[in-house]
């Protein structure tokens, strides 16, 4: 109820103006603790920085979908005009081999790449769409070095290892 | 089911789980796993395998947007995702000594209790009066993000900070024993225990999820359980969807989000503690 009354007396921004003002916080937020023209140089840099981890993120998912799509349409393909029954989920599945198998590694999905396996398209996709995170994560803590804010910047530094440690002991497991 | 049916269909209840998760920040999982094992028949180690896939497409889909509109508080995301990531690693090796059924029945208390908070908070549009903690001065973790309902900027501070990372953790080991990204218990954590605007724990949530599952989906890979046919469809479809719903939720009040919020977590709830006292194995 309140929130209706506070909407009518102020009317909704459009949302371009709304973008906009988000970019001012993170302009001076990123301001915020800097003095003088060196640190307003960092400030510009780690700007810069914020913009290249919307793009990373923006890319990557892009990228990961185009290429995850494009191997599907082709295993498709392939399944479809193998010929024999009509193909259903069980019986592809059941099958494997040829058609729909598991790649365990990227090692088996480089090979897979190399023999135009349409299935470690997809699984090539996938590993872009696994990456994106660690990439946003690796950028922020650039970002936090930039801005001198080492304590950030070790934030950072644990996150990605325990990140890399739970890869190494899910290898054992 | 015919090959192209089962493609299609995927695709379409993945399409709806990441509208709605990153509506929420939440995963998707909890849509996807029930519409691949019930719905579609799939075995349930697939569906998990593909369930981490939909958790970091909704994450990264979601996060594209939000960190360019400014509702993703990044730093303190990163300064719980501590707490998360160690969380993780310590269910993944507990796993095995607890019984998940136990489990299953601790969870769906904790949401059946976050749903209850939240509903009786369900016609709060923004937290009033948050005094900063002086762990969130320190290490400046209060912000400010532009409301384009309220139509205006909203800053906020950040309440509740050692309970918050606590909750973290706990929301990390859950994530480590059931292979899910526990957005779940993220969002009620920043919403009730740090009291932030809704908006902001669900960007927040959305952030940090992707990050803690991808410290699990190397094992899933590992061990096969993620099959292309299956997660291939759910990667692409929760994309999309994630793109539409975050474009969604700039455009939503803040109580219609909370509102919609409480219905998941008593779903979620009440097939947590189902599977907990056995009545399905799924």
């Amino acid at each position: 109820m309140e929130g209706t009354r506070e909407a009518k007396a102020a009317p909704p921004l459009g949302l371009g103006a709304v973008r906009q003002a988000g970019q001012e916080i993170m302009r001076q937020e990123t301001l915020r603790s800097d003095d003088g023209r060196e640190a307003a140089e960092s400030g510009r840099a780690s700007r810069d920085v914020e913009l290249v981890i919307g793009r990373t993120l923006r890319y990557g998912v892009l990228l990961a979908s185009a290429l995850v799509a494009l191997g599907l349409v082709a295993l498709l393909f392939t399944i479809y005009t193998a010929g024999g029954p009509r193909p259903t989920i069980t019986s592809v599945m059941a099958l494997g081999g040829a058609e729909s198998h598991i790649l365990r590694s990227p090692t088996e999905v480089f090979a897979g790449l190399g023999q135009r396996d349409s299935n470690a398209l997809v699984d090539l996709g996938l590993f872009v769409l696994m990456a994106t995170p660690i990439a946003a994560v690796a950028l922020s803590g650039l970002q936090f070095l930039l801005e001198r804010d080492y304590r950030f910047a070790a934030v950072v530094v644990v996150v990605l290892g325990v990140i890399a440690a739970s890869f190494f002991l899910g290898m054992d497991a | 089911m015919d090959l192209l049916v089962f493609v299609l269909v995927t695709f379409g209840g993945s399409l709806f789980a990441g509208t709605l998760g990153a509506l929420l920040g939440l995963g998707g999982g909890i849509i996807v796993i029930p519409v691949l094992t019930l719905l579609l028949g799939i075995d349930i180690h697939y569906a998990i395998g593909a369930s981490i896939v939909s958790v970091i497409a909704t994450s990264s889909g979601a996060a594209a947007a939000f960190v360019r509109d400014g509702l993703t508080n990044r730093r303190l995301g990163l300064f719980l995702e501590m707490a998360t990531t160690v969380g993780a690693v310590t269910g993944a090796f507990v796993a095995v000594y607890i019984g998940g059924q136990t489990l299953y029945v601790i969870f769906a208390v904790v949401l059946g209790y976050s749903a209850l908070a939240m509903f009786r908070k369900r016609h709060a549009e923004l937290p009033v009066e948050v005094a900063d903690h002086p762990w969130s001065a320190r290490l400046n973790l209060s912000s400010s993000y532009p409301d384009a309902v309220q139509g205006k900027v909203v800053s906020y501070n950040v309440a509740g900070v050692p309970l918050g990372l606590g909750l973290m953790y706990i929301a990390g080991v859950v994530s480590g024993l059931l292979g899910i990204g526990s957005g779940a218990l993220k969002v009620p954590a920043m919403d009730l225990a740090m009291r932030l605007p809704i908006k902001v724990s669900s960007a927040t949530s959305n952030f940090m999820i992707g990050v803690t599952a991808v410290a699990s989906a190397g094992v899933y890979f590992a061990r096969g359980d993620i099959v292309p046919l299956v997660a291939g469809p759910v990667a692409v479809g929760v994309l999309v969807g994630a793109m539409l719903g975050a474009r969604l939720m700039v455009r939503l009040r803040s109580t219609a989000i909370r509102q919609v919020f409480v219905v998941v977590l008593a779903v979620v709830a009440l097939q947590m503690a189902a599977k907990g006292i056995g009545l399905h194995s799924a």
